[in-house]
């Protein structure tokens, strides 16, 4: 464990390295995000990587715990993604889908070398579901935790970094607290009680996601991942994910910019019947941006293909910003070339008119050599974008 | 009417109506229709869903209900098998590994293997070593499967190959590996046997890793 006064000291060191390196770019990380959200081109591409807990033990001496549960040992690990590694936007939430349902007395385990994970379901019984009570932002499991490392941000890297934080998704919610095929079958058997337990997760995320709001002055990214297919059929989708999440949405937008945020939902948008229209239907939401994968261009690992020109067409024509992701196969097995050539084909084919951004999760193990090919890829892209 | 009744069975099955297909089970037993041709008709249920679900017509959802169907006939079906003396194709002790709680793959493929045949020992998830290779000897498998979701845990899977070897058991069973975290070009590094990217190639990977070990 490193002591705080040493984490605030080695945490200052990054931030003035920082302030030299922007000094030498034509603009900030945050101008950059500013342009490409706005839908005008930015000096060059936006690039970042999901750096969770694999990247803490290969290159820091935060251990897995700390990284999760101590503010300052987690933030020292994203600054020093930032500084050293070159990641445009660092992340101010580490396992997304565990914060609320902790919160709410769920028991969240923490390997020494693997990310965390929920002991059981909290919802034993449809029943259980009235003893849960919405929980308390600024008391409640980690959620004080997560609002200090927005405070952290701001006093760090914030007037040179955009980060996000992030809240769960009411489907996504559910399924950690019903379980997955629980829920299901609930859904199978019981379809009223399911919407009265979408109804209650909907609050819970609004009610932690507006704490976030207010402290980090920008909508926090809806974690999403269950409400994708295959996970859930699109009949499934319309009835039990789009309807709550659209809400969320809605209730999660910045007063005082109209933004709303991302929301990860980034899967198996190829898979569904017409996919176009199924995408149109997504982006209905209004969220600002949504991720595309790697597996769902190319047909990877049972997914099926989408065209990313068209993808992001539809994307643009509805003010959502596109963020391609590598899959975790490709940041690991490379080889180096490879991923500069991917991170150059998907700029000059989505990157025109910005609101475009390049990303990618850093596996444990994944060679140094990947990833900073990755990284110097994205300073290679440049705009306007040569054809 | 024998043949109505399996048919009716399978559609449920592919239905996903566990109590449709329990019934239709329980008919065609005492009908005195033979135990293996009600598993055939599970299993034929479960190549529909494979084939409805790699065509785009099923998702998960769908899965999981038919895997729920297929565990109440198997359930039925395998005391009747055992009082007729007729041997699953194999049997395996499949698990998710130490610290790694995704079930979800892991119980579509163990349906579609029971369905297929085979006696499954689910261990449940976050597994360690020690305990696939305690529950193979104590079960006589000929399959282990692990399967792994986060990166951080694929790790685990060459430690469940050395802990077979330590116990001395890693002749006699077919080592196979899955899950979101692991790829093909993974297998010789976990010292697998063979890898299933879905439920359906699982299926046919040990299928035809046991005919060649039956043939060897």
């Amino acid at each position: 464990m490193i002591a705080e006064a040493e984490l605030e000291r080695r945490i200052q060191e990054l931030v003035e390295k920082m302030r030299d390196q922007v000094a030498k770019e034509a603009m900030s990380p945050l101008e950059r995000a500013i342009k490409t959200w706005s839908f005008e081109e930015p000096d060059r591409l936006l690039g970042s990587f999901a750096v969770f807990s694999p990247f803490c033990l290969g290159v820091s001496e935060v251990s897995t715990r700390e990284y999760y549960t101590h503010p300052l040992g987690f933030y020292y690990v994203q600054a020093l993604a930032v500084v050293e590694w070159g990641n445009e936007t660092p992340l101010l939430y580490g396992d997304p889908y565990h914060v609320e349902i902790e919160a709410m007395g769920g028991e969240v385990e923490y390997p020494e070398d693997t990310q965390p994970f929920l002991a059981d379901p909290l919802l034993k019984e449809p029943k259980d579901l009235l003893k849960l009570n919405i929980p308390d932002p600024q008391r409640d499991g980690r959620m004080p935790v997560m609002l200090e490392l927005s405070r952290l941000h701001q006093r760090y890297l914030g007037d040179m970094v955009f980060a996000p934080t992030s809240c769960c998704g009411p489907f996504s919610l559910a399924v950690g607290l019903r379980g997955y095929e629980t829920l299901l079958r609930d859904i199978r058997r019981d379809p009223l009680f399911v919407h009265e337990l979408l109804g209650f997760c909907c609050e819970v995320s609004i009610t932690y996601g507006k704490a976030l709001l207010e402290v980090h002055k920008a909508s926090p990214t809806i974690q999403a991942a269950w409400e994708c297919l295959p996970h859930v059929s699109p009949q499934i989708f319309y009835e039990f994910g789009l309807p709550y999440l659209t809400r969320c949405v809605e209730a999660l937008r910045n007063p005082a910019t109209g933004m709303t945020g991302t929301v990860f939902y980034g899967y198996g948008t190829s898979l569904a019947p017409n996919w176009r229209s199924f995408l149109r239907t997504v982006c209905a939401m209004g969220m600002s941006a949504l991720p595309l994968m790697e597996e769902d261009i190319f047909g990877r690992r049972g997914y099926r293909k989408v065209d990313l020109a068209e993808f992001k067409h539809i994307l643009a024509s509805m003010g959502v910003v596109l963020m391609t992701f590598l899959h975790t196969d490709t940041i690991m097995d490379g080889p180096p070339e490879r991923i500069r050539q991917l991170v150059h084909d998907f700029f000059r084919i989505a990157g025109k008119g910005g609101g475009y951004t390049a990303s990618t999760t850093l596996p444990i193990g994944a060679p140094q050599e990947n990833v900073r090919a990755f990284t110097d890829a994205i300073r290679e892209c440049t705009y306007p974008i040569e054809v | 009417m024998g043949t109505d009744l399996l048919d009716d069975l399978c559609t449920a099955v592919i239905e996903g109506d566990e109590a449709k297909a329990a019934s239709a089970a329980q008919l065609a037993l005492c009908e005195e229709i033979a135990p293996s041709d009600v598993l055939a008709a599970v299993n034929r249920a479960a190549d529909e869903i494979g084939r409805q679900y790699e065509c785009g017509e099923f998702f998960l959802p769908e899965l999981f209900a038919g895997a729920d169907a297929m565990i109440k006939v198997v359930d039925l079906v395998l005391p009747e098998l055992e009082r007729g003396g007729i041997e699953p194709k194999g049997i395996i002790v499949i698990g998710t590994v130490e610290g790694d709680i995704h079930d979800i793959g892991k119980r579509i493929v163990s349906a579609m293997l029971a369905g297929a045949g085979f006696r499954i020992h689910d261990l449940g998830t976050n597994v360690p070593a020690s305990k696939f290779v305690e529950e193979a000897r104590e079960v006589n498998a000929n399959i282990v499967a692990a399967s792994a979701c986060f990166s951080t845990t694929t790790i685990r899977l060459p430690q469940i190959e050395e802990a077979l070897c330590e116990a001395g058991i890693r002749e006699k069973v077919i080592y196979i590996v899955g899950g979101a975290a692991v790829s093909r070009t993974m297998v010789d590094w976990a010292k697998a046997d063979g890898y299933g990217q879905d439920a359906a190639e699982a299926v046919r990977v040990v299928s035809s890793l046991i005919e060649g070990k039956e043939h060897s």
